[in-house]
């Protein structure tokens, strides 16, 4: 079954599910314009990302200004990610170390399946059949739950959008606010349909019924699942940010603690934290701080009445020092996944974060998913984007996205992955524009043509504006040849 | 202060090709000002469009062509924020040679997008005029964010007499929409974006809407003649010369804008 029969579908047909039924990303080249002019169709989803990310915004641009020295707090994060990621090895060892003498285990995962089979052996060898999961991108970027599904192992998420996407079958379009796409309304009517509720809009009463639900899950799970925002290199400890407390259960309750964490999250110690711990939260909710910060020492020592037996921390590489290798694409390493860009992004706010065809959707996502997953698959993604620097701007950590995007144009265009017609276009346009005398001889010419080429509004006919907008002709002159009139030359500039 | 008396102007090519009147208001307030403005003969395009579409073979032939044409001038002047955003940030990522990049390092400082030109050069007192009517103006992107102006155009406008000038800022500093091929390959968002831009804009007669950029511009107006809105788009430079008394003849012809209708209102 495609996904897009499911009635409560919002996002484009870009997911399928597998032969287990469950929904997985689709393999093929992402076709972000037909994705996007099918997201635009959907006035639904054109009202719930409006209202949602509008209120992001705001509460963040607020809080921003209360923040005097908010640009020398993200000129001096960035320096610090890039110095952390730039010195990866080192840090990373210096994590591995420290936190291996506190009892945490670490395991090395090269790439998706990898870090998937590492966690099922764990889950395995300690006889886990459920787990709960917090909010995490990475287990979503190396599809944790299909692989668990597949080996036995039920994973239950527990972050309140993250739980919604799944019992909707859905994926999350956002990485910070997982269904953002979808209204109050949509959500009673998937709670209700699921979970076997009375039908409810009262987000108070859809709260608790998830609730209790998921209390029961957090008490009979025998091991937790969570991502990793910091990893704090010299105290080897595991920083994870959160607003529902469900995390804060997921690794404390159950006896086994898996952590997931990318190789570029590392920061170099409890120091760094309080500067990049802001910035994240004021970016991605408009928040101080968020309601609980946990940070994650040893397994629980004897004496002490919780906390897990064991912990365990997954290190996942998945492509990141490929990117590494890439200085020109280093600088995506030093994200923080606040998904400020995606809030701000005027595509992004338009067509949602399913168009995108990839777990990170939005102008971060739009660089990511080329260089981390696939050139082929994402080609599209580095033109889903006015450049207006929207991004660029409001970044915590000071990536220059949208020029990064433009890099990536760069590279579609040297590896021929463009259309012919556009490659004969510019060309044409470089070798005119170079020729001064051409290019004043051709205006001339084109304005004798510029009849044949008339759309039926009057303006001129171009291929893929004509459709939806007005395009004005060229003026009778060009601004040179009338200045190079004699009337002109006599300095007579009087119109 | 006073900058350069002679200035060298850079007419970008959509204002070259489709909005000349752009390009004579800009020299109209220049030389009101009291500047000798020279348009240098050779001048094509900056580069921006092969650049942005990723042909960075053909935008270093067209920087190099800027280059050798603009490295003499003392002071560089352009309507458009994308241009001079363009030269002087994306131009090192560019192929060029050792001495185009010297005098590239050159022209980096003497280039100037017109409205933080004036703004910066220009005390309130040597620009007059009068323009009463409702005004919402909408900074490029680029002037915005990869050259950092966030005022000019506004402060600009409101030394005028009479003038209705809305501060909207978060809707209008929002993208319109245009963003080069952008426009092209997806059409549809691209309207769309248009079209919030243009709802943004609350309109009553006479309701103008002031842009520093022609490739806003070009988009704004084909949005709004789409939507048969009667909100006014005009380069800030027209806007300057109508209200510093600048301009004579009718405009464009557009009937909005004819004497009738300045009267009308007063």
């Amino acid at each position: 079954m495609n996904i897009t029969e499911n009635p409560l579908w919002t996002g484009p047909p870009f997911q399928r599910k597998n032969d287990q039924g469950k929904v997985e990303l689709m393999k093929e080249r992402v076709n972000f314009s037909r994705n996007a002019e099918i997201s635009l169709k959907n006035k639904n989803l054109q009202r719930n990302l409006d209202y949602s990310l509008t209120l992001s915004n705001k509460k963040r641009n607020e809080l921003v200004e209360t923040f005097p020295e908010w640009e020398e707090m993200r000129s001096h994060a960035a320096q610090l990610r890039t110095h952390v990621v730039e010195n990866l090895e080192k840090y990373l060892r210096e994590f591995s170390d420290n936190a291996t003498q506190k009892g945490l285990q670490i395991l090395w995962a090269k790439d998706a399946t990898r870090a998937c089979e590492l966690i099922a052996g764990t889950l395995r060898e300690h006889h886990v059949s459920r787990v709960v999961k917090s909010k995490s991108m990475l287990t979503e970027e190396i599809d944790l739950n299909n692989y668990l599904s597949k080996q036995g192992i039920t994973p239950i998420e527990t972050d309140l959008g993250e739980y919604i996407a799944q019992i909707a079958s859905q994926k999350p379009s956002h990485i910070t606010a997982p269904i953002s796409h979808l209204s109050r309304q949509e959500v009673a009517s998937i709670m209700s349909e699921n979970l076997g509720i009375r039908y409810t809009e009262d987000p108070a009463e859809l709260t608790s019924a998830a609730r209790r639900i998921l209390r029961s899950s957090f008490l009979s799970a025998e091991a937790g699942i969570s991502g990793t925002n910091f990893g704090l290199a010299r105290e080897g400890s595991l920083v994870v940010v959160e607003n529902e407390g469900n995390a804060r259960l997921s690794i404390s309750l159950p006896p086994i603690h898996i952590a997931v964490m990318g190789i570029e999250r590392v920061l170099p110690g409890l120091a760094d934290l309080p500067l990049l711990l802001t910035l994240l939260t004021v970016s991605a909710t408009g928040q101080r701080i968020s309601n609980y910060v946990s940070i994650i020492n040893s397994p629980s020592k004897q004496g002490e009445p919780d906390g897990p037996e064991k912990v365990f921390i997954v290190l996942v590489d998945n492509g990141r020092t490929e990117i590494l290798r890439n200085v020109k694409y280093r600088p995506i390493l030093n994200c923080i996944r606040c998904g400020a860009c995606l809030n701000i992004c005027p595509v992004y706010r338009k067509v949602g974060g399913h168009a995108y065809g990839s777990v990170y959707p939005g102008p971060l996502g739009a660089v990511l998913s080329p260089v981390l997953f696939s050139r082929t698959q994402y080609r599209d993604l580095p033109y889903a984007s006015t450049l207006c620097g929207a991004c660029t701007e409001v970044c915590p950590v000071k990536i220059p996205l949208h020029h990064l995007l433009l890099d990536l144009r760069a590279d579609n265009v040297q590896s021929s992955a463009r259309p012919t017609v556009e490659r004969i276009m510019f060309s044409i346009f470089g070798l005119i524009c170079s020729r001064p005398r051409l290019y004043r001889g051709l205006e001339k010419i084109i304005r004798c043509l510029q009849p044949l080429i008339r759309s039926r509004d009057g303006g001129l006919f171009i291929p893929g504006w004509s459709k939806t907008r007005y395009f004005p002709g060229l003026a009778p002159q060009s601004f040179h040849a009338q200045w190079q009139s004699e009337k002109m030359e006599n300095n007579d500039i009087s119109l | 202060m006073k900058a350069a008396a002679k200035i060298s102007l850079f007419v970008p090519c959509l204002v070259d090709q489709f909005y000349p009147d752009i390009a004579k208001h800009v020299m109209a307030v220049l030389s009101s000002l009291g500047y000798s403005v020279e348009v240098p003969r050779e001048q094509t395009c900056c580069g921006q469009p092969a650049f942005n579409a990723g042909y960075r073979t053909e935008a270093s032939r067209l920087a190099r062509h800027f280059i050798a044409t603009f490295n003499r001038a003392e002071c560089i002047v352009a309507p458009s924020g994308s241009c001079v955003s363009m030269v002087k940030n994306h131009y090192q990522k560019l192929d060029l040679a050792r001495q185009d990049v010297e005098q590239w390092g050159k022209i980096r400082s003497t280039i100037h997008e017109f409205s933080d030109f004036l703004i910066k050069h220009h005390a309130e007192s040597s620009m007059k005029g009068q323009f009463p009517f409702r005004v919402y103006y909408h900074a490029s992107c680029h002037s915005l964010r990869e050259l950092g102006i966030r005022n000019a155009g506004f402060k600009l406008l409101s030394r005028f007499e009479g003038i209705e000038l809305i501060d909207a800022t978060p809707a209008l500093e929002s993208c319109c929409g245009f963003g080069g091929i952008f426009s092209l390959h997806h059409p549809l968002l691209a309207e769309q974006l248009g079209i919030d831009k243009i709802r943004s804009v609350e309109f009553s007669p006479s309701t103008f809407l002031v842009v520093n950029d022609a490739g806003c511009l070009l988009h704004m107006t084909g949005v709004i003649k789409h939507l048969q809105s009667k909100i006014i788009p005009l380069h800030l430079a027209s806007i300057l010369a109508l209200a510093m008394g600048l301009e004579r003849n009718e405009y464009y012809g557009k009937p909005t804008l004819d004497r009738a209708t300045l009267s009308a209102k007063e």
